[in-house]
């Protein structure tokens, strides 16, 4: 028995599985650099493995039970090799991605005054590690400002939101992810001229690429679902995926005050 | 022994030498004549001049040429047959060091695998005369039940167990392996015959072992012999249809599932718009059909790698070259993928049951189906209890497994 070859090629395995992780503990805080380094791992992972795949069978009887085991080497090389050959085929798409979070992460949020925060610009990592540093007990209102971001962070910020129990406020523009904060709020308050924007989620990465189409469907797939799950009418809804990622429809905060999803005007 | 006297003294006198003859017992037979005869003809030889000549002969004998490719390939030779050795020594002198050894093995091996030596054939006679208590091979025709028959032409040939042989012996030697596969059934004492007095070679008292290579295996005919295990276990008539059938339902179902989760784990990684796209409205009839075509593309390289499969070991099935060796995986798929479209009518409804049919009459009638007709042979494990306890569990993790996979469905 080669229970070091099959030590490996185990490792091997977990290696591609957590790639990622990997490159998260190490810190690097260069997200492209992090990026490169994942499809790398995963390359050499599966690199390694296939090696070991090739080289097992020849060392082993025809008629050895060992030979179920060198089947299952294959099945982990299989998985690392279309781990690798993913990873590889989505890399410029994640740089791409990457830039471009870095270019939209520009919202901040300011405390004017105490238990009052104000979010404005687009909505990022960055922002939600700015809201989470604020005293968030005494928190009261989240006033949104934002013309959206990132769907993951805006559900990280909502999240916030409605854990803290805190109203949201929209006086001037709350559009796309923007909206998946609002509708959390303890209280959804809003002008009546409010502009609230919906349509199709899109991925980051503005290439044109087998994964940005899943990315954008999956995203507007879970922009729509969350939307539902937070009262807003299918009217808006059927609106909403009738409108491009790069388009947008409008509602002011009366539509939505009439349409029951805000609770109050001001 | 009694040839070799003065050796024998020097072996029970002479420490060094019994440390040596140690040594040559590890050795083919030949080595250990030539140290009889050495050390018979010259009993006081100086241990390592002795030592000495044996290695040299033995290093001349193993390695004859300068390169290890030669070498190994006469090694292989060596292995299947002496004639084999011989004809490979021959196409060496006369084409030249140049010869392409695999393929010349690959012949040989063709050639030499599957002819059961007559010396085998006739211990087994002797063996089953004995059994039945026949002094004549005519009575031991009539006593096993062995009928001979004439052809047009006029030559005999013999029927036995639904089948004909050329030769009385291969019939003989076939009902000897069936007795020794059957445990309800009378079984000859031995199950290996071992090779005797002219091959055996003993140094006076210490009875040198055999050479593994000497055991002689028990010739079958047709083909299910000189298998890489034992044959007493594994038999290929009569034919099982319905655990065939059942090992080729389990296989599609498991292997199928892993093949598609690996294929669509594969196409998301890769271009996951389009994986989506697809297997978010899949057609059940392409579903069956190709779920059909990816079970039976695992199965063939499962099979073609370890000869057998999952469900195929479960309800007791072997596939293996006339040689007894594993098909591979190329040949496997090929063979599989035939399966796929002649025995299950690429999985289609009403076609696959046609085929199916059509693959179970084959197979009653001429012991065979297309797929395997002339090139592989396909063998079982005797029914019996073992067996049908593990038919029971076959059919209980089909159930669960497809069980699952609706759970899994739904959710």
């Amino acid at each position: 028995m080669r229970v070091f070859h099959y030590l490996v090629a185990a490792l091997l395995v977990l290696a591609s599985f957590t790639a990622e992780r990997f490159a998260f503990w190490l810190n690097l805080e260069n997200e492209i650099a992090e990026q490169i380094l994942i499809t790398l791992v995963l390359c050499i992972a599966a690199l390694f493995g296939l090696l070991i795949g090739v080289y097992l069978p020849r060392r082993i009887e025809q008629t050895s039970p060992e030979r179920l085991l060198v089947l299952l080497v294959w099945v982990g090389v299989t998985v690392q090799l279309t781990f690798a050959a993913g990873s590889l085929v989505e890399l410029p798409d994640r740089l791409s991605s990457v830039r471009a979070v870095n270019a939209m992460d520009m919202a901040r949020v300011s405390e004017p005054e105490e238990g009052y925060l104000v979010l404005q610009g687009g909505i990022g990592p960055k922002t939600v590690d700015d809201l989470a540093s604020k005293d968030l007990v005494r928190a009261r209102v989240l006033e949104l400002d934002s013309e959206g971001g990132i769907i993951s962070s805006a559900m990280m910020i909502a999240n916030l939101v409605q854990t803290y129990q805190i109203r949201t406020f929209v006086q001037g523009e709350c559009l796309s992810a923007c909206v998946l904060i609002a509708v959390k709020g303890h209280e959804v308050i809003a002008t009546p001229d409010a502009l609230f924007g919906f349509h199709r989620g899109s991925s980051t990465s503005g290439r044109d690429s087998s994964h940005t189409r899943y990315l954008s469907q999956e995203a507007t797939t879970f922009l729509h679902d969350e939307l539902e799950r937070s009262g807003i009418p299918r009217s808006i809804l059927q609106t909403m995926l009738a409108t491009n990622s790069d388009d947008m429809a409008y509602y002011t905060g009366r539509d939505l005050y009439n349409a029951g999803v805000i609770d109050r005007l001001w | 022994m009694s040839d070799y006297a003065d050796a024998k003294l020097a072996i029970e006198y002479r420490p060094e030498i019994k440390q040596l003859a140690t040594y040559v017992e590890t050795l083919p037979k030949r080595f250990k004549i030539r140290f009889l005869e050495l050390l018979d003809k010259q009993p006081d030889i100086a241990a390592t001049d002795l030592e000495e000549t044996i290695e040299s002969e033995y290093r001349s004998w193993k390695s004859p040429y300068s390169s290890t490719e030669l070498n190994a390939g006469l090694q292989k030779a060596r292995e299947l047959h002496p004639d084999a050795e011989a004809e490979y020594k021959r196409v060496v002198e006369k084409l030249g060091s140049s010869v392409n050894v695999q393929s010349v093995i690959a012949h040989l091996e063709e050639r030499y695998r599957s002819v059961g030596s007559s010396k085998d054939s006739h211990q087994i006679l002797e063996k089953m005369r004995e059994l039945y208590g026949v002094s004549l091979d005519i009575d031991l025709l009539q006593a096993i039940g062995i009928e001979r028959l004439a052809n047009a032409q006029g030559q005999y040939y013999y029927a036995f167990n639904g089948q004909t042989f050329d030769r009385y012996e291969d019939a003989v030697v076939f009902e000897y392996n069936r007795l020794k596969s059957a445990p309800n059934l009378t079984q000859p004492e031995e199950t290996t015959v071992q090779a005797t007095s002219e091959s055996d070679v003993s140094l006076s008292g210490l009875d040198l072992p055999v050479d593994p290579g000497d055991r002689i295996s028990l010739p079958t005919t047709p083909t299910v012999t000189q298998l890489g295990f034992d044959p007493g276990t594994w038999i290929y008539n009569p034919v099982i249809p319905w655990r065939r059938y059942a090992a080729r339902i389990f296989d599609i179902t498991t292997n199928g599932v892993i093949l598609w989760i690996l294929v669509s784990l594969l196409a998301y990684q890769v271009v996951p718009y389009e994986a989506d796209q697809f297997f978010s409205d899949v057609n059940p009839l392409v579903d069956i059909v190709l779920t059909s075509l990816l079970g039976c593309l695992g199965s063939g390289i499962i099979l073609g790698f370890t000869g057998t499969t999952l469900g195929k070991w479960i309800f007791g099935i072997r596939v293996l070259t006339q040689s007894g060796k594993n098909i591979g995986v190329g040949a496997g798929i090929a063979r599989d993928l035939n399966v796929w479209f002649k025995g299950l009518g690429m999985g289609i409804p009403i076609v696959s049951m046609i085929t199916l049919l059509l693959a179970h009459k084959s197979l009653t009638s001429d012991k065979t189906t297309s797929w395997d007709d002339g090139q592989y042979c396909v063998i079982h494990r005797p029914s019996g209890a073992f067996q049908y306890f593990l038919n029971v569990i076959g059919i209980v993790l089909f159930i669960l497994v497809t069980a699952t996979l609706r759970i899994v469905e739904q959710m």
